[in-house]
């Protein structure tokens, strides 16, 4: 049985490609940056560990036309193909399944990501999908699906694997709901992406994140968030929980990723990393088998206040450098809001304990709630200059927060009425498509101030001052990584005006 | 900031702690974030007491190398710390309560959420199974019905109540119909995630639970 894990390129008017950004939703960019999709990863590493046929077919990453793209897969004839999408894309995926439909009448379409599984109804109706994978453990759902289907002939009349809703095949307009998958899967029966499959290398390079290279994501050690409250997020909702990986396994990647593979830059893009203990209990790992001497640096997305002193001291020791963490807003009101958790006063604190150990923050913020104001506006604005002109974040990116893929600040922004827009294309971070109580010029003056920051001289000098602690990662910072970010500025400039700066 | 009004020790490593409530208000099974203050550290934990009580209490067992759990065990009556919450959708809904027979299913301090729904709503209609180590572990089984709750420990050998069990949850459950009204039952799990994935194998492979009917609660 031939699987095609395939992510078509989607290119808009502007000649901008879709890609995921912050908040995993889709953004399109000019010069788009390559992220390994690592769940999906994952899910054609356990397909072909189980005998299948498994194809890795990202458009995007393998710099293909969408003709080339597609006429590509048609001639591969896959017996199942597996595409994701969020909001913005929906309608784009939704007339796919209908053209590939034409051309391979046999071969079944499934679909998931976080839209299509909230709303499985709507995309079967809407598109010639045959399943809807409801499921963030696609890997578990994927592998049980295909060993049904291939026991079956590919039979569609009756599927009984767990998190699908599907249509059945000799009644077309039958749609069948499954249930729930199981939320909680044991990783550690979760496969260790198989680099060579997934064609690694094409990811490796084009990442703004990575200060060396080639980097590389690993296989996330938790599926899902361990917080999963916060109101925009995606990892969020009573359908999603959270599991993890043991250490030791991970590390034994990390270990094949240095030594095999010459990995320079590891970022492990779980919704949330380790903390507390398994967080030192790592660090200590790393620093046992001696991989933080081998010029890897290592990185990951956290939560604020889930890294104490003590943790931040052994991620230091082992080597790690990157952290991404979501300042979503300098309000304590908007904070509060989006049920964070905590407050400003605790995120200073937090940002000053990495600085003082020598890790990067990089800071993801967003602007354009619906409820906020200039004065909440200006607070993020300022508090983000004072904690880049004060060395306690070294990079940022802003996106406007879009309200997508039913996720609770989506339900809010639908009930109360907020919502400027019904397109789903409007729905690519591309402009504010809510009712604000400030012109929406506003919000956008805030990113271009905020991406300014980067050419300020407080922030130059800041770094200039960093070289005295005489590490290498602040002189390759300043010297390398500063060329990256002119790039990268000018391309969020360019989203927001469709002008380069 | 919330005052730190008592703490009671099962056994050294496994506490209650109660904080002034103030005019947080929640349903059972939610959870809140508890931050120090001046140690850039925050942890969630499902509430422990009734949402009816003036006190907001929390379960806590001390782990060895656990930063939080030991800076909770040295916090002194008057101490005081930041609750931010409640968060979460692991809580019984009213059609559950008239309608449905309530399996809870917990390991070690995962019954805390099941000690806040008993206590709130009192409930009749439930049964309970827990895994716990040793018996000293034990907590709070004075506020269930002996005949509805069902013991699992897993490292003694001598077991003396009727509702003690020898074994990890799993195992009971697979052995013994304790359940006779599996379908209209809603399955309610809380505790570590290799529990919660042992057990839903079980209910939705074995016993062919509607997975629909099952809603979990992974500790961390």
């Amino acid at each position: 049985m031939k699987i095609s894990i395939s992510y078509p390129p989607i290119i808009n008017h502007l000649g901008q490609k879709a890609m995921v950004s912050q908040n995993r939703n889709v953004q399109y960019f000019k010069k788009p940056t390559y992220l390994l999709p690592v769940v999906q990863a994952q899910a054609a590493t356990k397909l072909k560990k189980n005998g299948f046929d498994v194809i890795w077919d990202d458009g995007n990453a393998e710099l293909k036309t969408f003709d080339k793209w597609y006429l590509d897969l048609i001639k591969i004839k896959p017996d199942l193909i597996f595409m994701e999408g969020t909001t913005p894309v929906m309608h784009f995926l939704w007339d796919l399944s209908k053209k590939i439909k034409k051309e391979l009448p046999n071969t079944i379409l499934v679909i998931g990501g976080y839209h299509a599984m909230r709303q499985p109804q709507e995309t079967l109706l809407k598109s010639d999908f045959d399943i809807v994978l409801k499921s963030t453990n696609l890997d578990f759902v994927l592998l049980e699906l295909c060993n049904e289907l291939k026991i079956n002939n590919l039979s569609l009349n009756k599927i009984e694997t767990k998190g699908i809703t599907y249509r059945k095949q000799d009644t077309l307009d039958e749609i069948i709901d499954n249930g729930a998958f199981k939320m909680v899967e044991n990783l550690d029966s979760s496969e260790i992406v198989d680099r060579n499959l997934v064609k690694w290398k094409n990811y490796a390079y084009e990442n703004g994140n990575f200060l060396q290279t080639p980097g590389t994501y690993s296989s996330s050690v938790i599926r899902d968030c361990m917080f999963g409250k916060c109101t925009f997020c995606r990892y969020n909702g009573p359908e999603l929980s959270f599991s993890k990986m043991s250490i030791t396994k991970s590390v034994d990647e990390y270990e094949d990723l240095i030594i095999n593979h010459g990995v320079k830059e590891i970022f492990d893009d779980s919704g949330v990393w380790f903390r507390g203990k398994d967080a030192i209990d790592f660090a200590k790992e790393i620093i046992r088998r001696g991989l933080h001497r081998k010029g890897c640096y290592f990185g990951f997305n956290t939560r604020f206040e889930y890294l104490d002193e003590e943790t931040i001291k052994w991620l230091a020791k082992a080597n790690f450098r990157f952290i991404l963490i979501g300042l979503e807003s300098g309000s304590n009101y908007t904070l509060n809001k989006l049920n964070k958790g905590y407050s400003m006063r605790e995120i200073r604190m937090n940002l000053e304990l990495m600085t003082k150990y020598g890790l990067h923050p990089h800071l993801t913020i967003m602007v354009g709630y619906y409820w906020e104001t200039k004065e909440m506006l200006d607070e993020t604005v300022n508090v983000v200059k004072d904690f880049m002109f004060k060395g306690l974040a070294r990079t940022l990116q802003v996106t406007i927060c879009t309200p997508v893929d039913y996720t609770p600040y989506h339900i809010e922004c639908v009930e109360k009425k907020k919502l400027i827009v019904d397109n789903y294309n409007d729905f690519d971070m591309s402009k504010v498509i809510v009712k604000t109580p400030i012109d929406h010029s506003y919000y956008y003056k805030a990113i271009k101030e905020m991406y300014s920051i980067a050419f300020h001289p407080k922030f130059i000098i800041r770094q200039i001052i960093f070289l005295f602690n005489f590490k290498k990662r602040d002189w390759q910072f300043l010297f390398t990584y500063s060329i990256r970010a002119i790039r990268r500025v000018n391309q969020h400039i360019f989203n927001l005006t469709n002008k380069a700066s | 900031m919330h005052k730190l009004i008592r703490k009671e020790y099962i056994n050294e490593n496994l506490f209650k702690i109660f904080f002034d409530k103030k005019d947080l208000k929640f349903f059972p099974g939610q959870h809140f974030s508890l931050s120090i203050p001046n140690k850039s550290i925050n942890r969630e934990y499902s509430s422990y007491t009734s949402s009816n009580d003036k006190e907001l209490g929390f379960l806590i067992r001390r782990v060895e190398g656990g930063i939080m759990s030991n800076l909770l065990d040295k916090m002194e009556v008057g101490d005081e710390l930041n609750i931010y919450g409640p968060y979460g959708s692991f809580v019984l809904k009213d059609e559950y309560i008239e309608n449905k027979q309530i399996i809870f299913i917990a390991s070690g301090t995962g019954i805390a959420p099941f000690v806040s729904m008993k206590e709130t709503y009192n409930l009749d209609n439930y049964k309970l199974f827990v895994g716990i180590r040793e018996t000293r572990d034990l907590a709070d089984a004075e506020k269930f019905d002996e005949s509805k709750s069902y013991y699992c420990i897993s490292r003694e050998d001598n077991i003396s109540k009727n509702n003690h069990y020898k074994g990890r949850i799993n195992n009971q459950l697979e052995k013994i119909e304790y359940i006779k009204d599996y379908e209209n039952s809603i399955y309610m799990i809380c505790g570590n995630s290799y529990m919660i994935s042992d057990v839903y194998d079980i209910l939705v492979k074995e016993k062919k639970i509607n997975p629909n009917n099952i809603i979990t609660e992974s500790f961390f």
